[in-house]
């Protein structure tokens, strides 16, 4: 394999030192000259009708410049999904009434946040509550309150828009059911027939919130001689917001920019078009003032999205050595007042599992219903999580029932590279057997599993997988580059860097084909004005499809270069090496010259051309847009990333607390085109399953999120992170990724999770089936088990 | 649903704000003022509340301007003396007080985060009266009061009398607490205090368990017990009828795990009470053992 010299480095970030100075500057940070502040006023009822609002009092508030409501903007939706059979549901504003908690009724800009504040205060809003239903169990029967009419699309879908044929039909949520998905392959009759083991379990999954350090926030400043709105979100990619912004505030597309600014974390957290977003550059249009609505943690934990509550039914049967047979799903998604991600996620819940395991047949059965709850939307692996604490606890289980190995029960059943999945995707590179060997030698799992009872110890694993990026639109991306005079180059492309590292994995990708060190990279990321066409970093496209774009574009400079150095130093093309910005011959390095001298000889000589180069990636371009959500036919991706964890805990049996020891991960993202980077990734995302697996949950009683601070819902902290994560790279070289490079920024979550839950039955015995296993959940298992 | 429903912390409310030079004037401010006006000191507790307008008292009386409240003595007679003053890491790493009362400096390391310990005042964290207060299980188990003055003098009182319900304390019209006094250990005597956070370290405890035993000088016979409860009822309790199950007896496992059965029973949490009877239960058992090791 060709020897790398900047790729494959654990390079500083490029943002290192602006981060670690305070001198990045976050959406949250900033202010702009005349600016007012926004607040919004939310709904203190779980669902109610809205008689009215009076804003006469908060409109008299000296401070106060503008009051918005529904009145003013009329009933503008939006939402994650837009699709022909699914129109968006959401409402900007609530128009005749509030569906859950948290809900957005009005807004207004002041002179200052206190002002706002006082404003809020002064709008009285006359509501009839209406009976409202929070199990979705229960919000499924025949006779429960129905929280939404008829919803008619007044417009083209966003597919359409994008290029779709099928039209946007109405939408009546019979039940309340919101979103259904089924989706399978084989025969599962036969399959459980062939059976020699079945099992079947249930199990429960919280909410939980994506945690980003830095809350949302938006920052609208609409100038009117331009009629145009310059934004700063904190965000994961500005294709989907600006197109809403667009849409919802009825401006062409091309008179939004959404800016740079640095994103204090995501997550997943900051997909979705939110309310505040449009309010703030509804609230600067009105005032012709800049206006900021920055969410307090609470509002980010009632109003800025939550990981999907699930109920899930996984029924399997296996042969007696372990042979998965058939599998049949039942899943129930609770999204809350709106569908958020419901349909997406349901396919995701069995999109994200089918790479991992060889199961003939398989049926999967996903139904998203309607309750007065807060909404649901992506984090970290969006449904991955959720599914693989379940199939996985099953399996292990599987495991202690048989008597096998649940290492070698998963080994026997993995998929391996050139497998073809049922909906056509090919496994071109599969790093599951390679790593599951790796992460149980570095443990020591065999000298481990089932002998530490006595001490109160344990060891369990965990398997997930995840896209690189789909089949779906906008999920395109381009780059361009321009060669300066200096000799370096300016790299313009769309990538959002919110802590992952994406800024430096694209300025390595640009300088390792250009022959550059990383300074001599100039990035310009994440301005929709300047950056070409980018999906943004989400469904773990970044690396796979942008940085595929950007070396694409890089190579498109190279070759420029290479042509116009071959002729103007009378070398041949390969004979030419491009190093330390310079080009020269391999034959005879007198040939040479700088890049500096070859962009002035380029526009001397051709017409002005400085050298400008393009690249761009679509993942499965061969299929036009769209497979089935609700089916799950056609096909996705082009690859999947497989992360493998294995978790040492240790359990007090008296107290039920559970310590995580050890987690060692073995990860196969094809090439780490940064390895401290690819670490940082896996470990983040171990802690976040730590948190999974023990403490977060979102605890909701009649509708109200009684634990949305950072004292009432817990995270880790310091102490609970084990002091080893051992993160293990398997390398498997990914024939369509950038130099080999798969994603790594979901999947190891999901295996965390898994494997840590895992790891309490082994040392304990105690098969939890509901997260977060708190220490009073284990002590409650403990003592039922007594009786 | 209003910012306030979602606790953002605003700017601080309007308030009128007092400088006393003297515990009188203090005093006398707060009786002026009666039920309007609320001590300052370290401020951890009392100025986060006012952002988030759990509270907003029309008048702060700020007492760090009186000299000579911020002390931690010995005054020779077997008594510690912790001025109201006093935060919680000064007396955590005061030298009389690790030397001669290890139990006060491991209440003050108990309680809090290393940061708030830096403000947080011991005083403070009695007066704000919660349930959970870190510090108040082992100054109860202690014996220790209060030294608490007002507009027509002064008078003591036990730290256990001075919690009156959740997050009410004893403090008439016109007091303050100015002094917290800690009677030395008697011989043959340990203690421990035990919390249950959710997680590591950083939580409020889901139940505490505080515990001070004296032995006899053969160390055969328990001659004093103090078991006091935290987070289980509206304020820090003591466990009594454990405390007298063990008293005068010789300690083995069947009487400790007795004693702890008690304790849980007398334990009158309002959540979880399942959850929280067996915590105190276990954590009870723990906290007799390593008080007599």
């Amino acid at each position: 394999m060709k020897k790398h010299s900047v790729v494959g480095k654990s390079l500083t970030r490029v943002d290192g030192i602006a981060k670690a100075t305070g001198r990045a500057k976050f959406t949250y940070d900033m202010e702009l000259p005349n600016m007012l502040w926004g607040r919004i006023l939310r709904s203190p009822y779980p669902h109610a009708k809205i008689i009215n609002i009076d804003t006469s009092e908060a409109k008299k508030l000296p401070g106060v410049k503008a009051v918005i409501t529904a009145k003013d903007i009329g009933p503008v939706r939006y939402g994650f999904v837009d699709t022909p059979r699914y129109p968006a549901d959401q409402l900007v504003l609530a128009t005749d009434k509030v569906r859950y908690i948290g809900e957005e009724v009005a807004a207004v800009a002041a002179t200052s946040k206190d002002i706002a504040d006082e404003a809020l205060s002064l709008i009285k809003v006359e509501y009839e509550e209406l009976p409202a239903v929070f199990d979705p169990e229960e919000a499924m029967q025949d006779g429960a309150p129905e929280i939404h009419d008829e919803i008619v699309p007044d417009r083209p879908c966003a597919w359409e828009d994008w290029g779709v044929a099928r039209k946007a039909r109405s939408y009546k949520a019979e039940n309340n059911i919101c979103a259904i998905s089924q989706q399978g392959h084989g025969d599962i009759e036969k399959g459980f027939k062939e059976s020699e083991y079945i099992r079947e379990d249930k199990f429960y999954i919280p909410s939980t919130s994506h945690m980003a350090m830095e809350p949302h926030v938006a920052l609208a400043n609409w100038d009117p001689s331009f009629q145009k709105f310059d934004v700063w979100l904190t965000h994961m990619g500005y294709e989907v917001k600006r197109y809403w912004l667009a849409r919802a505030l009825d401006v062409p597309i091309s008179r939004v920019r959404v800016r740079k600014a640095y994103v204090g974390g995501a997550f997943g957290g900051k997909i979705d078009p939110f309310s505040y977003e449009f309010l703030a550059a509804f609230l600067s249009r009105m005032t012709l003032r800049p206006v900021k609505i920055s969410l307090t943690r609470e509002e980010v934990f009632i109003a800025c999205r939550l990981s999907h509550r699930f109920i899930i039914n996984v029924k399997t049967g296996v042969k007696k050595d372990g042979t998965i047979m058939a599998q049949e799903i039942k899943a129930i998604d609770d999204p809350g007042a709106y569908r958020g991600s419901s349909p997406v996620v349901l396919f995701l819940t069995h999109g994200f599992r089918r790479p991992i395991y060889n199961i003939p047949n398989a049926k999967h059965e996903g139904i998203g219903v309607y309750t007065n709850k807060s909404i649901c939307m992506p984090r970290r692996g969006h449904g991955s999580p959720q599914m693989s604490f379940s199939v996985e606890s099953q399996l292990d289980q599987i495991a202690e029932d048989l008597g096998l190995d649940p290492a070698e029960l998963r080994l026997k059943n993995f998929r391996k590279k050139g497998d073809v999945l049922p909906n056509g995707d090919t496994l071109h590179s599969c790093g599951l057997a390679e790593g599951i060997q790796k992460a149980m030698e570095v443990s020591g799992w065999k000298e481990k599993r089932g002998k530490g009872r006595d001490k109160n110890r344990g060891i369990g694993i965990g398997v997930a997988a995840m896209f690189n990026g789909a089949q779906y639109y906008p999920f395109g991306a381009a780059a361009t580059m321009k060669l300066n005079p200096d000799g370096t180059f300016t790299l313009f492309c769309g990538a959002i860097e919110f802590g992952q590292g994406s800024d430096t994995a694209m300025s390595q990708i640009a300088a390792e084909e250009l022959g550059v060190g990383l300074d001599d990279i100039i990035l310009v990321s994440a301005d929709s004005e300047l950056c070409p066409i980018d999906h943004g970093n989400w469904l773990s496209g970044g690396i796979f499809v942008t940085g595929e774009a950007v070396r694409k574009a890089a190579v498109n400079v190279r070759e420029q270069i290479l042509d116009f150095a071959s002729g103007w130093l009378e070398v041949k093309e390969d004979d030419l090496v491009l190093k330390d910005r310079k080009v020269y011959a391999k034959s005879d390095p007198e040939k040479a010259m700088t890049f500096a001298e070859l962009m002035i000889n380029s526009i001397q000589a051709r017409n002005g051309d400085p050298i400008l180069g393009k690249g761009f990636c679509k993942p499965v371009p061969e299929v036009e847009f769209y497979p089935s959500l609700s089916k799950g036919t056609g096909r996705w991706t082009n690859a999947y990333t497989f992360s493998i964890i294995i978790a040492e805990v240790e359990v007090d049996k008296e107290t039920g607390k559970v310590k995580v020891l050890k987690l060692t991960s073995a990860e196969d993202c094809g090439y780490p085109i940064n390895p401290l980077a690819v670490e940082g990734q896996v470990e983040s995302q171990a802690v976040q399953g730590l948190g999974d697996a023990l403490f977060e949950q979102i605890i909701i009683e009649n509708g109200r999120i009684v634990n949305p601070t950072l004292t009432d819902y817990k995270i880790p902290g310091t102490l609970d992170i084990p002091e080893e994560i051992n993160v293990n790279h398997i390398i498997t070289n990914d024939p369509k990724g950038p130099f080999g490079a798969k994603e790594v920024g979901e999947s190891s979550r999901s295996a965390a999770i898994a494997a840590i839950a895992n790891a309490v039955y082994d040392a304990t015995g105690l098969r939890i089936k509901e997260l977060p296993l708190t220490p009073e959940r284990v002590l409650q298992a403990f003592m039922d088990k007594k009786e | 649903m209003n910012s306030s429903d979602l606790r953002y912390l605003m700017n601080l409310p309007k308030f009128e704000y007092f400088e006393p030079k003297t515990i009188e004037e203090a005093c006398s401010l707060l009786h002026k003022y009666k039920g309007d006006a609320m001590v300052l000191a370290g401020g951890t507790d009392l100025l986060v509340s006012m952002k988030k307008r759990e509270i907003s008292p029309k008048y702060l009386v700020n007492i760090k301007t009186i000299p000579d409240l911020n002390y931690i003595r010995y005054n020779g007679e077997g008594l510690l003396q912790i001025g109201a003053l006093a935060t919680l890491n000064e007396i955590k790493d005061a030298k009389i007080v690790k030397e001669k009362f290890p139990l006060v400096a491991e209440a003050a390391e108990k309680s809090g985060l290393p940061t708030t310990r830096n403000v947080a005042t011991m005083a403070g964290n009695l007066c704000n009266a919660l349930p959970a207060a870190d510090s108040a299980p082992l100054l109860i188990c202690l014996g220790a009061k209060v030294k608490i003055q007002g507009v027509e003098g002064s008078r003591t009182m036990l730290v256990e009398d001075f919690f009156v319900d959740s997050k009410v304390n004893a403090l008439q019209n016109g007091e303050m607490v100015t002094e917290i006094q800690v009677p030395v250990l008697p011989d043959n005597s340990a203690g421990v205090y035990l919390k249950n956070p959710e997680r590591s370290v950083t939580d409020v405890a889901v139940v505490s368990v505080g515990t001070v035993i004296t032995m006899d000088a053969k160390r055969a016979k328990v001659v004093d017990a103090k078991i006091v409860l935290g987070a289980t009822a509206p304020t820090p309790m003591r466990a009594h009828k454990a405390e007298n199950t063990i008293k005068g007896k010789t300690l083995d496992q069947e009487l400790i795990e007795k004693a702890a059965l008690a304790a849980s029973k007398e334990a009158k949490p309002r959540t979880r009470p399942d959850y929280k009877r067996e915590l105190v239960r276990v954590l009870t058992i723990r906290a007799i053992k390593q008080a007599t090791i």
